[in-house]
């Protein structure tokens, strides 16, 4: 893993951090500084992004790559080209649900009309067997009786003959809209693996690239304790040591910045917050980082100590 | 039963979940991929993936395979044969040909 020289760009006016500053919100001040909310470096605030991606996001600062990187760029390419297919296949499922619909249908009314021409069929036996049992004087009305059903029992089967007809097209066209979804899936389905994959591979890089930089980040952490008392202030370092504050992402107690940090991102258990500030100090940024964190009391000091401009907003 | 399979993510995940608050109508779980029981709760969690995630939900209704019904002799005791062969590294078309099993093509092409 090496390290180039990453191009700055240019830094930002004390007019537009004015500005950003007056937009009062974190997504305010990252929106007038086109800064973007989910770079882990763009921001600090009491929910601070996994030491793992602010450390990874900081060593890419500092210009760093890794051996993966074709690999992952690869299949962030390929996985372009996948979620194109997909688009362009389409979304099937009304056409499939509504082939679906169709052949349900048509299947039903078969059954329907069969068991109907089967009642009808009965009938007119019937009424052949009573006209020719009948005597003289009833035979016409019977004859009448007759022709209706037969007239009945035709249209049946006529009926039956076109839903059956309709059910052979329901079925292909069915089968004609699976044969679809399937092309389409198979795409589907190597989107997922590349999804999958490219999401490993990151995490194989964030991992490395956080593990290397991990050394530049304790010392930060150890030079944040060493100027706790200034950066931290008054203020704040008498809320610090001040029992009962149970907030998670509270402030950096005594214990945090006395952790021992061990040998990776795993190993560190100090303040969360101060971690991540660490993290962007280490990342040497030339773009502005918005902070809305209230345990910094002058923005000279923290700008000082981050290396970059600072815009402080109030804390959501 | 219902063969339930995932193409995204989120179907993965809704397909997850299901799995683990119905685990007595799931009869299996294969990766991205589910058996539900044919019941009409089994049919209700896949028409709800369906319905949730649409192109990313495959719903197959499967049934018990018999190779004593819906296969011709040959092609059952074909693949015993050649289970039971005497060189493992024998490709089966090279097999076929030798004691008159049925060829791999002519089976690719011919539907049960």
């Amino acid at each position: 893993m090496t390290e180039r020289p990453v191009p700055r760009s240019a830094p930002a006016e004390a007019a537009t951090l004015r500005r950003a500053a007056e937009a009062g919100t974190v997504e305010g001040a990252c929106a007038v500084l086109d800064l973007d909310p989910d770079d882990p470096l763009a921001t600090l605030t009491d929910r601070p992004p996994s030491l793992w991606r602010a450390l990874a996001a900081a060593a890419r600062e500092r210009g760093r790559e890794h051996p993966l990187d074709d690999e992952r760029r690869r299949l962030r390419t390929e996985l372009e080209a996948v979620d194109a297919d997909v688009d362009d296949a389409g979304d099937a499922s009304d056409a499939l649900a509504a082939a679906r619909r169709r052949a349900a249908t048509a299947g039903a009314d078969v059954e329907r009309l069969r068991e109907q021409a089967a009642t009808l069929r009965g009938r007119l036996t019937q009424a052949r067997e009573r006209t020719s049992a009948d005597t003289e004087a009833d035979s016409d009305a019977a004859e009448t009786t007759v022709d209706a059903l037969r007239a009945e029992f035709e249209a049946a089967t006529r009926a039956l003959t076109e839903a059956e007809t309709e059910r052979v097209a329901a079925e292909q066209a069915l089968a004609d809209a699976v044969e679809r979804s399937r092309a389409a899936r198979d795409a589907r389905e190597r989107r997922l693996h590349l999804r999958d994959a490219l999401t490993n591979r990151r995490r194989e890089i964030r991992r490395d690239l956080a593990r290397e930089v991990y050394p530049a980040f304790v010392d930060a952490v150890a030079t944040f304790r060493s100027n706790a008392a200034c950066i931290l202030g008054g203020d704040s370092a008498t809320r610090d040591s001040g029992v009962g504050d149970s907030d998670a992402h509270g402030t950096a107690s005594d214990g945090s910045l006395t952790a021992r940090p061990g040998d990776g991102p795993d190993d560190f258990d100090g303040d969360a917050v101060v971690a991540h500030a660490a993290a962007v100090r280490i990342a040497d940024r030339a773009d502005p980082v918005v902070v809305a964190v209230d345990r910094f009391p002058s923005p000279e000091k923290v700008h000082e100590w981050l290396g970059s401009p600072v815009v402080f907003v109030a804390p959501d | 039963m219902l063969l339930v399979v995932t193409y995204s993510r989120g179907a993965r995940t809704t397909l997850r979940n299901v799995c683990r608050s119905h685990d007595d109508t799931v009869v299996r779980r294969l990766g991205r991929a589910a058996l539900f029981a044919e019941t009409e709760l089994g049919a209700f969690l896949a028409c709800r993936l369906r319905a949730k995630h649409g192109s990313d939900v495959q719903v197959e209704r499967t049934e018990p395979f018999n190779e004593f019904a819906a296969v011709r002799p040959a092609v059952r005791e074909a693949a015993v044969a050649y289970e039971d062969r005497e060189t493992p590294s024998t490709p089966y078309a090279k097999f076929a040909a030798g004691d008159d099993h049925p060829d791999p093509a002519a089976m690719r092409d011919a539907e049960l």
